[in-house]
């Protein structure tokens, strides 16, 4: 009985030694697999960017290519510590907006698009404003937003390297939501092209893109 | 004797889960009059593996509306991963829940941004 007990015994430690074993490789993985995932774009230490304009800093109102009425700009300027500030201003609501380091902006791509989108009243299961807007880098000289239903939105680029665009009730409810973004020379080589999809509203289902968009 | 090291490995498996479930703010609360609402996107433990890490910031009435959905390509473009939000106007305003970190293959959000909410 007792030499039965020892035996058992054994068997669960040499059962519990491999789910130890087989538990360690499993976190181990989770562990590499986590450093390796997110050693791409971590975060800078340090507290967020200053957001104070320097002095006499130059704060341009860009306003967007198309957009509906209400008054839609996206505001940059350099603050104190000579970082570019950038913020979209929407109507009736607030500013969202960071800084980044000189340097920084293009250091993955020529072009960086920034997607937002609200709703307002009326109903829950539909956006009523999106818009796209970002930066795009020499030889970009315009930016074209292709929508869920193929239409093309043409966005210049301007001379702080600012495009925008703002869409309103009557495109998304009509199930025509951003799509993409393609940043072409001046003639139309393509430079850089990224999607620019909305997460649905709850309950509702995002648009489905037909292949001749894509 | 063994209890010590399966405990150990227990909790480093559910340790990113614990973190996953960090927020910044849940209230529905008001932000009066001008107030700023920062928000840091942290990198926090993944829920899935496949994909680079974006994120996403929102503002949630509590009847269901969102009044702001921010996307930050902060992996995929090199954006910077700090994000703040201002009441420009002065008006109450019922809000609100702002999270962050999102796959860009998944709309799951099982990764909440650690930051401050003052």
């Amino acid at each position: 009985m007792g030499a039965r007990l020892v035996r058992l015994s054994r068997r669960s430690r040499r059962l519990l030694t491999a789910a130890v074993l087989v538990a360690l490789g499993a976190g181990a993985g989770l562990i590499l697999a986590n450093h390796a995932s997110t050693s791409q774009g971590t975060p800078p230490a340090g507290p967020p960017p200053d957001w104070r304009p320097a002095p006499n800093a130059r704060v341009v109102l860009h306003r967007p290519a198309h957009a509906p009425p209400g008054g839609w700009m996206f505001k940059t300027f350099l603050n104190r510590a000579g970082w570019t500030c950038y913020a979209e201003v929407l109507p009736g609501g607030g500013e969202g907006g960071t800084c980044s380091e000189p340097g920084t902006l293009f250091r993955k791509t020529p072009l960086v698009a920034f997607l937002g989108s609200r709703q307002t009243e009326g109903d829950i299961d539909q956006w009523d404003n999106a818009w796209v807007w970002g930066f795009a880098q020499t030889p970009i000289t315009h930016v074209q937003l292709v929508l869920t239903d193929c239409t093309i939105r043409d966005l210049p680029v301007d001379m702080d390297g600012v495009y925008a665009d703002v869409e309103g009730p009557d495109t998304l409810h009509a199930g025509a939501w951003p799509y993409k973004v393609v940043g072409l020379t001046a003639r139309d080589h393509v430079v850089a092209t990224h999607e620019v999809r909305l997460g649905p509203p709850h309950g509702a289902t995002a648009p489905v893109v037909p292949a001749r968009c894509a | 004797m063994l209890r010590v090291p399966v405990v150990g490995v227990l909790a480093a498996i559910l340790a990113p889960i614990a973190l996953a479930d960090t927020l910044c703010d849940y209230r529905y609360g008001t932000y009066c009059c001008n107030s700023t609402v920062g928000l840091r996107l942290v990198m926090t433990y993944k829920s899935q593996w496949h994909s680079e890490k974006d994120y996403v910031a929102y503002r949630l009435r509590s009847d269901g509306f969102k009044t702001y959905d921010h996307f930050q390509p902060v992996s995929s473009q090199g954006a910077n991963p700090y994000w703040s939000y201002t009441n420009s106007v002065d008006a109450l305003r019922q809000t609100a829940q702002q999270r962050g970190g999102s796959s860009s293959a998944s709309w799951e959000m099982w990764e909440w941004a650690l930051g401050s909410c003052g």
